[in-house]
């Protein structure tokens, strides 16, 4: 019986989890799909231990695949603009572009070499990098640094994450 | 046929323990670089343990889960400060083995860690660049992750540049955050 109910509420979560994805920005999709199955639960218990368990569990699993989802997204980006540097002399600049198999978060802009980090552990290159948005007159460019370092010959990203005193609310 | 109120808790308490058994013993098994597994799977075991006392000292719902969800953010807070000591330890492992160096020199940098929610990493550093001004003193690093201590080296090392400042005595890690821009999936 309880299972039932607990089948019940997946599933009703899943509907109204896809419902809140297209309506909503990514990172609340945890906090939809355990509110949809914690009252999709609610309908079989009265208990609220019960409606709440379900709600959390539910919770807890979306928000940690949803997490490595979107990661992989910002990697496939990371990859693409790393591999253009890695072709790339001090001074020269790029197009690049990401464009994801579900087209949400795709993104474009320039990338240009600024300085080249030679050093005995590996090759690195520091880069400027514009992520674009609108066209003509409208076009917006955001600038940011970053750097990119070749191993076994694959250029890979390189900002190493930021001191743990700067954390605050990222992770 | 309707089972009592108690039997509900239970079975809903042990079906998360053992979700929550496994999310661990998953990190545990290699996977500990999934930080958000251990902060979502043991914060919720939390909350739901939470409702459950709850539930046992009020009949008011609202109340039940108020304080499921109090527990819930309390155990998340607790969980992400210690993660952030545990990371501030490799941190500051590589900072200080790469303080002494002079531009182009390398040295082997490892760190065991106190609570074992992290790998135990071990690789090289070298400094590429000084940047100092007056008053401060930072440097520009390169650094490896070859693989674990006491294990064999990785077959590809990952390799990654950062800044490291002087602060009294000791060195520390010196780059900022992300633009808020860029933070994209990393919360």
């Amino acid at each position: 019986m309880l299972r039932g109910g607990f089948l019940r509420g997946a599933a009703g979560g899943a509907c109204l989890l896809a419902a809140a994805a297209a309506l909503s920005g990514c990172s609340s999709i945890g906090g939809f799909a355990g509110a949809a199955a914690g009252v999709a639960s609610g309908a079989v218990t009265s208990n609220p231990a019960v409606g709440y368990a379900i709600g959390i569990g539910v919770q807890a699993a979306t928000d940690a695949t949803a997490k490595y989802v979107f990661r992989n997204w910002q990697k496939a980006e990371q990859d693409e603009i790393a591999a253009i540097v890695g072709q790339l002399d001090v001074g020269q600049a790029r197009k690049w572009a990401i464009v994801h198999q579900i087209a949400y978060g795709n993104e474009h802009g320039e990338v240009r070499v600024t300085r080249l980090i030679d050093t005995p552990l590996a090759l690195c290159k520091e880069v400027l990098l514009s992520v674009d948005s609108g066209t003509g007159a409208e076009l917006k460019r955001a600038w940011y640094t970053a750097s990119a370092c070749r191993s076994d010959d694959v250029w890979k990203w390189a900002v190493a994450e930021p001191a743990v005193e700067r954390w605050g609310s990222l992770q | 046929m309707r089972l009592r109120p108690a039997l509900y808790i239970l079975d809903a308490v042990m079906r998360l323990k053992q979700i929550s058994g496994l999310l661990v013993v998953g990190s545990v098994l290699g996977l500990s670089a999934c930080s958000s597994v251990v902060t979502e799977g043991s914060s919720a075991a939390a909350g739901v343990a939470g409702t459950a006392l709850a539930g046992k000292v009020t009949n008011n719902a609202a109340v039940a889960t108020g304080i499921g969800l109090g527990v819930q953010a309390a155990a998340r807070a607790g969980v992400q400060y210690e993660q952030r000591q545990v990371h501030g330890e490799a941190q500051d492992a590589i900072a200080k083995a790469a303080g002494g160096l002079a531009v182009g020199a390398v040295a082997n940098w490892q760190i065991r860690h106190s609570l074992p929610i992290e790998d135990n990493e071990r690789g090289r550093v070298t400094v590429s660049r000084v940047i100092a001004s007056q008053g401060m003193s930072c440097k520009e690093i390169v650094f490896s992750v070859d693989g674990l201590v006491d294990k064999a080296s990785k077959p590809t090392s990952e390799f990654y540049v950062a800044t490291i400042c002087q602060a009294g005595p000791a060195w520390k890690w010196a780059s900022a955050e992300p633009a808020t821009e860029r933070w994209g999936a990393l919360q």
